[in-house]
């Protein structure tokens, strides 16, 4: 065994350069796309615009191919399903443990909180785009089996409006994954909590429910009119996107790791 | 290199570390022993910037854990084997450590070589077995050829043949000027690999020094053809004898004052050695009574 050697004090710490928000960001999404939980997620968000269409690419004469009708069809389930991205992303580091290597490589939180919600929006809309252009390959396809002309109207509004409403849903999934810290919790609050809400709050506040009637707000939100009932919609998304992430931030950055 | 400055923590009125201080230098390997609940963890955990302290500063390389710029560059730390996503391949585990740390994403691989995961690189953590992940865990953390290596029960649940390879890392690593702080349960691994020891009960630390140091006081352990006479003429000559569940005789004096006591009596004996390892010194600072029945 051997005793003390006299070593040089090691000080390169000084002239490591530090990690950048951006490489916290990519390593997030890495993260997301490299465990089996998450490819699942992911090749079920590819599959069902795959299924759809192929349904509708059968049913031409009774559906005429549009882009209006397809991405009724198919965007609001995707929507649903890839915010389960960011939510997996944010619960697995304390399902998993994991959150003892990721906050022991990167212990400013904050940082890397911060970045996971960057990188499930940046990986939500990078999926949307896939499936838009699936979507479009699939129109264009309908019109060729059908010979009828497809219609592309709407397209323009659907994509800004997909992405506000990507944007809100992933941030409030994330967030319920960041305040609870389970999964089978956080996805309890971000399907089922809304809803509940939808059914029971129509009877109870009567009129009064649309403060807090989420859905609603995000219909609003990406519809062609954004700004109308501006202060209903901005209040159901502070209550249910705003507040849970910040609550859920700041428990995470004091959560302790076991 | 970790210089560890009156550091506690409580939880409620419960004191998990209380005023707890030591330093670990370059070229030297640390052991960290305690019973379970005694503070280890939580003192690693406070080491790493995990958890902040109620009291009390930890520095690496005169910086505070969490103001290191890429912490993985300078200390390499594995708490928990099991803290890695089981739906996660080996390589690419390694691969998200090497993005993070700015290493070329080849370093993975090599990093499994070194560590002899290269057969399973491509299997998932969830199948791997806790000796693996512990050599997983070792590879996470000597990615960034850092200075410090922090591990927690880094031995547990490999092989004899992966605690031997464990004990050459650690020791190439110290001798090639690096910095090892390692806590473990398994007392004669530690004896064989450790030069410094800290030991920690009920949250403070009962002893540390050198590992010649603190066995220096153990005492002798006699056992002798007729241990009754032996013990009586021990009695006789002044030193207090304590007999041991095993029928060997324990006493604070050296071994050639207790051999000549046994020359002049003409005792017979069997054995005359140093009174017990590690494992007795950690009973007798950290109090475990009940288990040194059982021990013995």
């Amino acid at each position: 065994m051997s005793t003390a050697l006299a070593a040089e004090p090691y000080t390169a710490s000084r002239t490591i350069a530090p990690q950048s928000f951006l490489t916290l960001t990519a390593v997030e999404i890495r993260k997301m796309v490299t465990t089996r939980s998450g490819r699942w997620v992911l090749g079920l968000v590819m599959a069902i615009p795959v299924v759809a269409l192929a349904w509708l690419l059968t049913h031409t004469t009774q559906i005429p191919p549009g882009w209006g009708i397809y991405s009724a069809m198919v965007m609001p389930v995707v929507g649903m399903a890839v915010p389960l991205v960011g939510l997996l992303a944010m619960t697995a580091e304390w399902t998993q443990r994991t959150a003892l290597t990721t906050f022991t490589l990167s212990p400013r939180r904050g940082r890397v909180l911060g970045a996971k919600f960057l990188a499930s929006i940046a990986l939500a809309l990078a999926v949307l785009a896939v499936v838009f252009v699936v979507l479009l390959g699939g129109v264009a396809l309908g019109g060729l089996i059908s010979g009828q002309t497809p219609s592309y109207a709407g397209i323009g509004h659907g994509l800004s409006g997909f992405v506000v409403l990507s944007i809100l849903q992933v941030t409030m999934a994330a967030g319920f994954g960041a305040l609870t810290a389970q999964t089978a919790v956080a996805v309890a609050c971000f399907y089922v909590a809304p809803t509940l809400w939808g059914l029971i709050g129509p009877l109870v506040f009567k009129s009064n429910e649309q403060w807090l009637n989420v859905f609603s707000a995000f219909e609003r939100l990406s519809s062609d009119r954004p700004f109308d009932n501006l202060s209903h919609s901005l209040t159901a998304v502070a209550c249910w996107v705003l507040l849970p992430a910040a609550v859920g931030v700041v428990r995470s950055m004091r959560r302790e790791v076991k | 290199m970790i210089n560890v400055a009156n550091l506690s923590k409580r939880y409620g009125h419960y004191v998990a570390v209380d005023n707890v201080s030591f330093a670990c230098e370059p070229g030297t390997v640390t052991g960290f022993l305690g019973p379970n609940g005694a503070g280890k963890s939580t003192t690693l955990r406070m080491v790493t910037g995990l958890t902040p302290p109620t009291a009390g500063r930890v520095t690496i390389d005169g910086l505070p854990y969490a103001d290191l710029p890429n912490p993985g560059r300078l200390v390499g730390v594995m708490l928990d084997a099991a803290a890695q996503h089981p739906g996660r391949t080996g390589l690419e585990t390694l691969k998200l450590t090497a993005q993070l740390l700015r290493f070329p994403s080849s370093r993975a691989a090599e990093m499994l070589e070194r560590v002899g995961l290269s057969d399973a690189a491509k299997r998932r953590v969830g199948n791997y077995s806790l000796g693996m992940r512990q050599r997983l865990g070792i590879a996470s953390a000597l990615l960034g050829d850092p200075a410090v290596l922090v591990l927690d029960e880094p031995a547990n649940g490999m092989d004899p043949e992966g605690i031997r390879w464990m004990r050459g890392l650690l020791q190439d690593f110290a001798a090639g000027g690096g910095t090892v702080l390692l806590s473990s349960h398994l007392l004669g691994e530690v004896q064989a690999t450790v030069d410094r020891l800290v030991v920690i009960g009920n949250g403070k630390i009962v002893a540390q020094g050198t590992l010649d140091e603190l066995l220096a006081g153990a005492g002798t352990v006699v056992r002798a053809l007729d241990t009754p006479s032996l013990a009586a003429a021990l009695a006789t000559a002044g030193l207090s004898v304590d007999r041991r569940p095993d029928g060997s005789l324990h006493t604070g004096a050296g071994a050639e004052q207790v051999g000549r006591i046994a020359a002049a009596t003409g005792a017979v004996l069997l054995e005359l050695g140093e009174g017990g390892g590690l494992e007795e010194l950690f009973f007798a600072l950290t109090n475990s009574g009940a288990d040194v029945k059982v021990a013995a």
